[in-house]
């Protein structure tokens, strides 16, 4: 159960994956989750898109294994319902014979990986653990840029405009002329603008106008 | 009508006036005529004597007598002389006067009227003629009491004095004789108005103007007129015109005792100092005019009569002519009406998609409208007149189409219409509906016989077409139902394999941990998704045997030719694999599922032009890759053998060619073959497969032939 790429998290070597199974065939439903479970992970069965839709907490990092042909909701019908909530779980498709063209289509969509049914242990599990990986991740990114926001969002509008143009990497002198030139009628003082930049890294707790440019790139 | 009584009216009076005026005309015409003529003969009697008193008094022999009146033998030969000329010269009487008057010597001397010593010394003549002049006087002779004409002339001696008279009378009755002869009265006054001579005895000496004493004493002393003659007038008046009218030369004279008006013309004869007066009864000029009146009035009556007429047959000949107006406008309406209700009928005729044909009694075509002509393709005029049998009978309908002709004459003919096939002149078959009713005239006869026509071979080649549609679509879903069958197999079978995989590392992993109870568990599931996938072939197996009720009698060419349509010779095209036939010239009968055989051989075919596929062989040109089909039938066996130019057949491969889930495709589940052979075994036959001289491989369907052919060919 080693998995060659544990850098990013290193938490998530040994932590359980949690993963949801949403396929009709009860066979194939049970058989995961019991695999899964003998494998030390949790698995969380359903039956149906809908029921998944309905039960599944789809904020909390995780994986769905969807099969692709159900009846009702297809498996695809799913996956774009999660888009469309903005869930941070990753999909990995379930396909039978003969479905490859369904399963390329909705890994262009964002889909991590399709398995064709049968398939090995090894390779469902090296998927899922992917799939997990890259739902942590999401997971965290969402989680800096909401708090980044939430920082970002206590400036003022005059002290988002000068962070703006700080973030290019000009001084307060220029940042003031610039100001100046763009609204003629609101000139501003370049001590001023050295006494926003203060306020500025105070807020987002940043010391250089480096880091203030790499947050706004990631806040965009 | 006014106007033409007033016309009438004006003709009349007009007619009688001018008609008048006319005979006026004419009577004054005849009257001066005649009284020139009368005048005349006048005149001759009163101067042809003047002469004999002259001649007689140089005669010496009277003067003589004159010189010596007493000698007896003087006077007898002055007598004998007077005699002698007096009867020579016709006149009346010749006599010879002394100064004295008295008469010496006379021509009717030896008469008792004789004039000898007679004196006539109070006679005018006398005294004119002792005055030197020669005298002329008419009077009623003193001794004989007869009127006559006195012409005297003076003797003269050798020294001019007159020493006696000569006198001659002449007797004017023979004019008044001719006066009598004619109708209306003639008379002759002398220069003092006294009618002396006429025509009229009572007229005679009878005053036609008032007379002066004086001259009526100096008549009465000439006793001229007699000696008791008084002045009495003319029982008649002469009227004067108020208006004279010109032309009008005499005068109109009335008689009140006979109510006769006369038209009086008068002479005048200064030379003998008379006015000689003719008349004419103005009686012929009323009858002129009163026939003039008639005639006028008649013409008149006949021109009213005729205005009337006229007008009659004007105002009825306006009416004709109204009437024959009206009637041509009605004609027109009528024949407008007519020509419309007529164009209106043939566009409806025309416009009519629905055939309609006219049959008298005998069944002779009296009537085809142009729908019908182009349901068959024959001219209207080649149709109309023929008989039974009509030239669009379709030749394998005749009994049918006599027996409808039977039926309906009969008077049998369906109301529901009777569904009949006709064949079209260019050969084409047309299906059509006949509706027939019997044709009724205006008088209700029964004529013949009516037919709509109804083309339906559209409606019936829709519904064959339909029929055909269905049934191929029903084959495709069949056909479809193979290919999907194979995918739903896959996906069902991939779930307990799927499952069984999974529960079989699960197994693994939880044996690892010992957790045997768990483990337990999961085995039990993995076998149970083991006996689920057997079951799900066995279900295939199971369908495939379920349609051996369907079996029927059907032909192995027409089991090549259906797919061929339908899929494989679109699917050989896109391989660009050529199909080729060699097909048994005679239907060869099996007893078989057709659909089901069909997809067998559909089957068979795709597999081929996909092991062809797979070997694009270098060598051989394009055209090497061919799919023979072939039929044959021998021995009480049907063989159907589809031919590949594929890799063949390796011997590894032949003997699990059939077996199910064996294939030599990546993609290929294995169950094609397996099921082709399941459905060939079911229908009582057997699929075989081997390779093919010259590479490729061969599979065949081998059934038993079914001895009855069958009835239908598909």
């Amino acid at each position: 159960m080693t998995e060659p790429h544990t850098a990013f998290t290193s938490s998530a070597h040994t932590a359980p994956l949690h993963v949801y199974i949403v396929d009709d065939d009860e066979g194939v439903r049970h058989s995961l989750a019991t695999l899964l479970l003998a494998g030390g992970h949790v698995a969380q069965p359903f039956a149906s898109g809908p029921d998944f839709l309905a039960g599944a907490n789809l904020a909390r990092p995780g994986c769905v294994l969807l099969d692709l042909r159900m009846d009702g909701m297809s498996g695809l019908q799913v996956f774009e319902a999660m888009r469309e909530r903005g869930t941070v779980l990753k999909t990995v498709f379930l396909s039978a014979h003969g479905e490859l063209a369904s399963a390329v289509a909705a890994v262009k969509q964002g889909a991590v990986d399709w398995l064709e049914k049968p398939c090995d242990e090894a390779t469902l599990l090296a998927a899922v653990q992917r799939a997990a990986t890259l739902s942590q991740e999401v997971a965290e990114r969402a989680q800096q840029r909401t708090q980044l926001l939430e920082r970002w969002n206590a400036l003022s509008p005059r002290q988002q405009e000068v962070a703006r143009l700080l973030a290019t990497g000009i001084s307060s002198k220029e940042a003031a002329r610039a100001m100046a030139q763009r609204d003629p009628e609101r000139p501003i003082d370049p001590r001023t603008v050295d006494t926003h930049r203060s306020a500025i890294f105070l807020k987002l707790d940043i010391r250089s106008s480096h880091e203030l440019g790499m947050l706004i790139q990631q806040m965009e | 009508m006014a106007s033409v009584l007033g016309v009438a009216v004006l003709l009349v009076l007009g007619a009688g006036e001018w008609a008048t005026r006319n005979e006026l005309d004419n009577q004054w015409d005849n009257l001066r005529r005649s009284a020139e003529v009368q005048a005349l003969a006048l005149r001759g009697v009163a101067t042809r004597y003047s002469y004999l008193p002259y001649t007689a008094a140089q005669q010496p022999l009277v003067t003589q007598l004159l010189g010596n009146p007493a000698s007896p033998q003087v006077r007898e030969a002055a007598n004998a002389y007077l005699k002698t000329v007096n009867t020579h010269a016709g006149s009346d009487t010749l006599y010879v006067m002394d100064t004295q008057g008295m008469t010496l010597a006379s021509s009717n001397w030896d008469t008792p009227s004789s004039f000898v010593d007679q004196n006539y010394r109070n006679r005018p003549y006398f005294r004119d003629a002792l005055h030197g002049s020669a005298g002329r006087f008419y009077g009623v002779g003193k001794t004989t009491g007869e009127p006559g004409l006195f012409a005297s002339a003076p003797v003269r001696q050798a020294d001019g004095t007159v020493i006696g008279v000569v006198a001659v009378k002449v007797r004017m009755q023979p004019i008044v004789d001719t006066w009598a002869q004619l109708r209306d009265p003639v008379f002759l006054a002398d220069e003092r108005g006294i009618v002396f001579l006429g025509s009229v005895a009572s007229w005679l000496y009878k005053t036609t103007r008032t007379v002066l004493p004086e001259a009526v004493q100096q008549v009465q002393h000439d006793e001229q007129y007699g000696a008791q003659w008084t002045p009495q007038p003319v029982p008649w008046k002469l009227l004067q015109d108020s208006e004279p009218r010109e032309g009008q030369p005499g005068k109109e004279l009335r008689v009140p005792d006979t109510g006769k008006d006369y038209l009086a013309y008068e002479e005048p004869l200064p030379d003998l100092g008379w006015t000689l007066t003719i008349t004419a009864d103005s009686k012929v000029v009323a009858q002129a005019r009163q026939q003039a009146w008639a005639l006028a009035t008649l013409a008149s009556g006949l021109l009213v009569l005729g205005a009337l007429y006229w007008q009659l047959r004007e105002r009825r000949l306006a009416e004709n002519r109204q009437a024959r107006i009206e009637l041509e406008q009605r004609v027109q309406e009528r024949t407008h009406a007519l020509q419309q209700a007529q164009a209106f009928r043939q566009s409806m005729e025309d416009s009519l998609l629905v055939g309609m044909r006219a049959r008298d009694l005998e069944g002779r075509i009296v009537y085809v409208n142009a729908a019908m002509c182009d349901m068959v393709g024959y001219a209207a005029s080649e149709l109309i007149g023929s008989v039974p049998p009509y030239p669009y009978w379709h030749p394998d309908d005749l009994d049918r189409h006599w027996h409808d002709v039977d039926t309906v004459q009969a008077g049998k003919a369906s109301p529901q219409g009777r569904e009949n096939r006709l064949r079209h002149r260019n050969g084409s078959d047309v299906h059509t509906m006949f509706y027939t009713t019997r044709l009724i005239d205006g008088n209700g006869h029964h004529i013949g016989w009516m037919s709509s026509v109804v083309d339906i071979t559209a409606q019936k080649r829709a519904e064959e077409q339909q029929q055909q549609r269905e049934a191929q679509l029903q084959r495709v879903q069949r056909v479809i139902t193979v290919g999907e069958m194979a995918s739903t197999l896959a996906h069902e079978l991939n779930q307990p394999l799927a499952a069984l995989v999974n529960y079989a590392a699960a197994a693994k992993s939880l044996a690892a941990q010992g957790k045997a109870e768990l483990l337990n568990d999961t085995l039990a599931a993995l076998s149970a998704q083991a006996l689920r996938a057997a079951d799900i072939v066995g279900r295939i197996r199971r369908w495939v045997r379920q349609h051996p009720e369907s079996r029927e009698p059907c032909d192995l060419n027409a089991a090549v030719d259906q797919p061929l349509a339908l899929l494989l010779r679109a699917e050989a095209r896109r391989h660009g694999v050529a199909v080729q036939l060699d097909l048994a010239p005679k239907p060869v009968c099996v007893s078989a599922d057709r659909v089901l055989l069909e997809q067998v051989v559909l089957n068979l075919g795709l597999n081929a032009l996909q092991a062809m596929q797979a070997m694009p062989s270098p060598t051989a040109p394009r055209q090497a890759h061919e799919l023979l089909l072939r039929t044959t039938a021998s021995a009480g066996r049907a063989s159907l053998e589809v031919l590949d130019r594929g890799p063949g057949l390796a011997p590894e491969i032949a003997d699990r060619l059939f077996e199910p889930f064996f294939t030599t495709r990546s993609d290929g589940l294995g169950l094609g073959l397996n099921i082709c052979r399941s459905i060939v075994e079911s229908m009582g036959g057997e699929l075989l497969a081997r390779n093919r001289e010259g590479g490729g491989a061969i599979f065949e369907i081998r059934l038993p032939l079914h001895a009855v052919p069958p009835a239908v060919s598909p």
